[in-house]
């Protein structure tokens, strides 16, 4: 189990999500499409599997903690909903080897998720640390698992 | 806890209103010094206070308000109450008073300046306030949120200044003139748009291009902003005029820092791309290493064209051109997100970068920095100016016309995607929440 909480665990994997969108984005416009292809494999997977640590295990520990079900979580769900969708946009225009389309719809993820971020690393993160006390450690453990499940 | 988020945020017209009232006026500061170019050959001319002014309250200001709505709920969890009457307020009492205070200056009218004084003081006074009440309603500010209350105080103290300026100018009042004026612009410049800038670049940098982020000695230096302001401004005012002058290359040394802060990590950007918004930042960041060395100039040196040049790149420049280049994400993502939110029928949008052409924002982009470098040499070579104003207001005319047209873009395609049918239910947010109210206009 790693020292910090799941507050630095997540948004270390924002980082790495940020990374490789623009990796993504470089690949599409230098036109190398096995490469962007990969990338894109990446991004997808590593993005759902933090939405899916969010949704499946911390949204559900903090709205049992804190009693709020259709609060800020509400949000995160919708704020994740549209971020599949500019996914789905992303595969497409990846496999249609369409670098405008790469480049258009990978800033918008980019900054739909850089101000999701903000909201979560600001505000919900800490409040879920707060709302979980004692257990947030078993907790972070929790959310690793679900993270890096195969 | 409190989590307000886009959904929360006013709805996008809102700003936009502020955005293009805000470039109308930086657009009427250029066309000022195109029609009286002997502006730039001493900051005392009437045609200089007027431009000043009109670029400052009723270009910058009406910009930074506007995007305020959208960034405090989402950086902040801020929400900032929007209703109608009261942006109305604001907005229309900011730019009659620009306006009104520019002819005062132009025509020596006190009649034009108190009036001008008491549009600008209530609507200031309206929209600091209510800046105030949301930033200090939360009982621990993280990082952000301490240095948008240092900067809403620089706005207060701002408006102090200015309010004493025109007390000497209508009433006679027997202030130190000169003082008064250099620290009014130093505390709104440095203060509040510096202040602003600063702290916001300090998220927006390291996210939107993908960079490191900034070290906390930046916060540290940042923090001590109004204390240099305070500093110089007392010192000047007791009459400890090497304090204040070291406090004035405090400044500029902080300015440099943060441009070179600002390059380092726009160059090592991870983003993908060297677009406009790459090479705009870059600028922005060379920019404010030139303020910095200019402010450091305009303390030390005797010959007052270093001060003129100094004001000129620190309002056009560090303001203006950062607002620009921040207009060309702000605009054209809040278009995107609400078509996209009404968009049930999964019809094909434009895409971001096609809201606004890339090529008029490049263009545009690089006609504002050579207009900014060609009014830089008018303060030494004064035939330069009207030239230099002149490719200045086109710039941001071409900036007005492209923000417009997108604006004009989103509501029309917005009332057509109301009409289209759903292609498959929406994910719901909640099994048991409804679905979060968006303000969509």
């Amino acid at each position: 189990m790693p020292s910090a909480l799941f507050d630095h665990y997540l948004m270390a994997d924002h980082r790495a999500c940020d990374h490789l969108l623009g990796s993504l984005r470089r690949h599409a416009v230098g036109k190398d499409w096995p490469a962007a292809q990969a990338a894109f494999a990446s991004l997808q997977h590593d993005v759902l599997a933090h939405f899916a640590a969010e949704e499946e295990v911390m949204f559900p520990a903090f709205e049992a903690a804190s009693g709020m079900t259709c609060g800020p979580t509400a949000v995160m769900r919708m704020e994740h909903a549209e971020a599949r969708e500019l996914l789905d946009d992303l595969a497409a225009a990846t496999q249609a080897q369409d670098t405008d389309g790469v480049r258009g719809h990978a800033e918008a993820l980019l900054i739909l998720l850089q101000q999701h971020n903000m909201k979560e690393e600001n505000i919900l993160y800490p409040a879920a640390i707060s709302a979980a006390g004692p257990t947030a450690a078993e907790l972070t453990a929790q959310i690793v698992l679900r993270r890096e499940a195969k | 806890m409190q989590m307000v988020s886009t959904e929360a945020s006013p709805a996008p017209t809102l700003s936009f209103a502020y955005m293009l009232c805000g470039t109308l006026g930086m657009l009427a500061a250029g066309l000022l010094l195109a029609w009286q170019p002997e502006a730039l050959l001493t900051r005392w001319h009437p045609a200089a206070l007027a431009a000043v002014h009109l670029f400052a309250l009723g270009g910058l200001m009406p910009v930074m308000l506007g995007a305020l709505l959208q960034f405090m709920p989402v950086a902040c969890g801020l929400a900032l109450p929007g209703k109608v009457w009261l942006e109305s307020l604001i907005l229309g009492g900011l730019m009659a008073g620009a306006g009104l205070l520019a002819a005062g200056f132009l025509s020596g009218s006190a009649g034009a300046m108190a009036a001008a004084g008491a549009l600008l003081l209530t609507s200031l006074s309206v929209a600091g306030l209510r800046l105030a009440r949301a930033l200090w309603r939360q009982p621990r500010a993280n990082a952000l949120q301490a240095a948008l209350r240092r900067s809403t105080l620089a706005l207060g103290m701002t408006m102090g200044f200015g309010a004493a300026l025109l007390g000497i100018l209508i009433a006679g009042w027997n202030l130190p003139l000169v003082i008064l004026v250099d620290w009014h612009a130093l505390w709104g410049i440095a203060g509040w748009v510096g202040g602003l800038i600063g702290s916001v670049a300090t998220v927006v940098v390291p996210m939107f291009h993908v960079s490191k982020p900034y070290p906390g000695h930046w916060n540290l230096a940042l923090r001590t902003l109004p204390w240099l302001l305070l500093t110089g401004s007392a010192a000047a005012l007791s009459g400890f005029g090497s304090t204040a002058t070291v406090a004035s290359l405090m400044l500029a040394a902080l300015v440099a820092l943060f441009g070179g802060l600002t390059a380092q990590r726009v160059w090592a950007s991870q983003r993908g791309e060297r677009d406009a918004f790459f090479w705009g930042w870059l600028g922005v960041a060379l920019l404010s290493v030139a303020l910095g060395g200019l402010g450091a100039t305009a303390a030390l040196a005797s010959d007052p064209r270093w001060g003129t040049a100094f004001g000129l790149l620190a309002l056009a420049g560090l303001g203006g051109s950062t607002l620009n280049v921040m207009l060309y994400r702000i605009v054209p993502f809040l278009i995107w997100l609400h078509w996209q939110r009404a968009n049930k029928a999964r019809a094909r949008l434009p895409l971001l970068h096609q809201i606004v052409p890339e090529r008029w924002q490049r263009t545009q982009l690089a006609a504002d920095l050579l207009a900014i470098l060609l009014l830089l040499g008018a303060c030494f070579a004064p035939a330069l100016t009207r030239p230099a104003a002149l490719l200045f207001a086109a710039s941001k005319l071409v900036l007005l016309v492209s923000l417009a047209r997108a604006m004009q873009g989103y509501r029309e395609k917005l009332a057509h995607l109301k009409t289209l049918p759903a292609a498959s239910p929406r994910a719901a947010p909640e099994p048991d929440c409804p679905a979060p109210k968006v303000a969509i206009a």
